[in-house]
């Protein structure tokens, strides 16, 4: 992973003693509220329904296990002893003290972390594929990109004060784990017959109240002109981008009204005073920051004697095997897998994790996958880098701290925002909905036979928990003061994106679980070998869906 | 009038901003160095033809009209309404790297001494501060950070081009 050189800690350590002064000066009241505001946004602090939240950032997922531990060691330190990893790959703290977060801050600068840039109107930290790296579907590795556009949009000193938020995602597999076309600002890595490597760039994709899939805008960036050209589009947003209502003020409406062409256009325009500038990155900087991603000393393994091995132990240990098929994905170095570490059990927020299991994981990420892990936006955390040998022995330390629940890439492996327990904007608690879901579907073998299903539940309309872009998506609506929880149908975030539609008039919390199972029981009903609930979806249509639901 | 910070220093304003865009004759305005709204200076600049006139471009005026003509202007002052509206950071990079505008560039209406290391570095050089600002504590700030990271108009060489 990318390793500080003086610079970057400098950069850092600056941050720190900046908004240090900034908060002594909002707590002595010669800063006011509003002024103060996005200051601490673009240092990560939100102020919630019951506390203050700390955003901290993981710059696209990844982490080592010194940050690992740092991260348990503040939750216990000032916080309630637990953390949340965020739909956006960051992790969160749910109750620090404002007046302690510049020492927050000045300890996780100690292990290279920051919370910089992780809200308000400005750039926030670039997410990417959690397999990038060991994918063995990946063509390109991410990660450089990603790192480079971490350096150049940290202190931006033009897109601080942007329309909104700005977020920005890179891809480089063949299935798109990184949800580019709902993005900002979406980024696919090319690779040409001739081994050119560039940029598909994808414009306007979101959520929130109104989701849009992204537009391409253009079809092929040389390498070298990444920093240029995303100048040039952010140039252009912050200049034209609506600043008059909050709901209208994201790069999708201004490219929606617009038209992509003439967005085009006007970036084209903007780029031509910048392209081969001084920006434009050299292979010199280029080489540096691959060189911060290569591959860890793998070992030699015979792929087929790790197979019969662990085929052995499935067949003497069928929890385990369990996990094995949910919990472990293929890697690209032979007789090595990945294994999601699941935060998805039932009967905690999904997501959360506590300081004791953030040490167990470092401990594990150190004796097993080279003292690396990652966070994923479905809210999990992956070690990377594991021994098809070592897997049998993982398991059952994951299992002895509950990480180990088996549903991974199922229903219940569910995304779900904090919602109304936590935060300020949202409608209804979605977590206990998230829980009565998993109580209600607990039968790992029947969920396994579901096959993928993504069920992604928001409290609200900003959509923290994607819920557009979920198989089954759940949102949380006000109604006359009560919680009422809508449900939509057939969303992706992969790169066949699509946005979910409505199924109906919303339903009462109780009744969700009910209704789930009902939109299930179409599904199998329809099926046709190991069609997944998806393409059952796309073929029938929601009619389908609909009149057994509403029947 | 206050002074303002001019080139990381103190001095006095000699420059008064004319707020009033409904003027209709060049005669009712006063005497002394003047920034006028874009639309006055337009209307009155070759009537005013041998004073020091500047103009002042608000948020949501792009320097656009000025193009070809920027440096014939003696100042330009880009307004933020709110210090939040953050327009005027673009517009000041369009009209350096742009236009090749190379005078005076001020920043004037609620300017705060928590932006004025990123104003530096998009183009402006004069800061006419919120009144409530103290400008002795506010030149602390414009050293926030002594190695950014990414090519701006103070320094266009991003880090990487430096090493």
């Amino acid at each position: 992973m990318y390793v500080y050189e003086p610079y970057d800690q400098q950069l850092i350590n600056e941050r720190v003693e900046q908004y240090r002064n900034q908060t002594q000066r909002f707590l002595a009241g010669e800063l006011s509220e509003a002024e103060f505001l996005p200051l601490r946004l673009q240092n990560g602090l939100y102020v919630q329904r019951l506390a203050p939240m700390l955003r901290v950032a993981v710059p696209y997922g990844l982490m080592n296990s010194a940050q690992m531990r740092m991260l348990a060691k503040i939750s216990r330190d000032y916080d309630k002893g637990y953390a949340h990893i965020s739909t956006r790959q960051n992790v969160q703290f749910n109750w620090p003290d404002l007046a302690d977060t510049p020492d927050i801050l000045a300890e996780l600068a100690t292990v290279e972390m920051h919370a910089v840039q992780t809200s308000g109107n400005c750039i926030r930290s670039t997410t990417s594929d959690h397999f990038a790296g060991i994918a063995a579907d990946e063509y390109c590795d991410p990660r450089p990109y990603a790192e480079i556009i971490r350096q150049w949009s940290t202190f931006h000193p033009e897109f601080a004060y942007l329309p909104r938020k700005f977020k920005m995602a890179v891809c480089g597999s063949t299935n798109d784990r990184a949800a580019i076309h709902v993005h900002d600002i979406g980024i696919e890595m090319v690779v040409k017959d001739n081994g050119e490597i560039g940029y598909k760039v994808l414009v306007g994709g979101g959520l929130g109240r109104t989701p849009v899939i992204a537009s391409v805008i253009n079809e092929f960036l040389p390498e070298k002109h990444l920093i240029t050209y995303l100048e040039a589009i952010l140039r252009v947003y912050n200049q034209h981008g609506r600043r008059d209502n909050k709901y209208k003020a994201r790069i999708k409406i201004l490219v929606r009204a617009m038209g992509v062409e003439a967005f085009r256009e006007m970036v084209e325009a903007e780029w031509t005073f910048m392209k081969d500038g001084p920006s434009t990155l050299t292979q010199k900087e280029l080489d540096r920051v691959k060189a911060c991603f290569i591959d860890p000393d793998y070992a030699d393994i015979n792929d087929d004697d790790a197979n019969l091995n662990l085929n052995a132990q499935v067949s003497s240990n069928a929890d385990f095997g369990k996990w094995l098929r949910n919990n472990t994905h293929a890697h690209k170095k032979s007789g090595y897998k990945a294994v999601t570490v699941s935060l998805k059990k039932t009967g905690i927020a999904p997501g959360d994790i506590t300081d004791e299991q953030m040490d167990a994981i470092a401990d594990l990420a150190d004796e097993y996958s080279f003292a690396e892990l990652r966070t994923t936006h479905l809210q999990n955390i992956i070690l990377g880098d594991v021994k098809k040998s070592d897997l049998f022995e993982l398991w059952k330390k994951l299992d002895a701290l509950e990480l180990a629940t088996a549903n991974i890439g199922t229903l219940t492996d569910l995304i779900c925002c904090p919602g109304g327990d936590f935060c300020a904007l949202a409608n209804a608690k979605s977590i206990p909905v998230a829980e009565a879901i998993q109580r209600k579907f607990d039968d790992i073998d029947y969920l396994h036979d579901l096959g993928p299903i993504e069920l992604n539940i928001s409290g609200c309309m900003n959509a923290c928990g994607h819920h557009h872009v979920g198989h089954i998506g759940v949102l949380g609506v006000d109604k006359k003061g009560q919680e009422f929880f809508q449900i939509s149908l057939g969303g992706s975030q992969d790169k066949d994106a699509s946005l979910a539609k409505i199924l109906g008039p919303s339903f009462s919390a109780e009744a969700v679980p009910s209704i789930i199972e009902k939109l299930l029981n179409v599904f199998i009903k329809n099926r046709s070998g190991d069609e997944t609930f998806l393409e059952v979806y796309r073929r029938v249509g929601l009619a389908t869906f609909k009149e057994a639901v509403y029947a | 009038m206050p002074n303002i910070i001019k080139d990381g220093a103190i001095i006095n304003n000699n420059w008064l901003v004319i707020v009033d865009s409904e003027i209709t004759d060049a005669t009712a305005l006063p005497a002394g160095d003047l920034i006028l709204p874009l639309a006055l200076w337009q209307q009155f600049k070759e009537q005013l033809n041998g004073r020091n006139i500047g103009l002042w471009l608000n948020s949501d005026e792009a320097p656009e009209p000025i193009k070809d003509n920027c440096n014939d202007i003696a100042l330009i002052a880009i307004n933020f309404p709110a210090f939040a509206d953050g327009r005027g950071y673009s517009y000041a990079n369009v009209l350096r790297a742009q236009y090749g505008y190379e005078g005076e560039l001020r920043a004037i209406g609620d300017v705060l001494k928590d932006q004025l290391s990123y104003m530096k570095r998009v183009g402006f050089n004069s800061f006419d501060m919120r009144d409530d600002q103290n400008l002795e504590q506010a030149l602390a700030h414009f050293q926030d950070f002594e190695k950014p990271y990414q090519g701006a108009i103070d320094n266009p060489a991003p880090l990487f081009a430096q090493r």
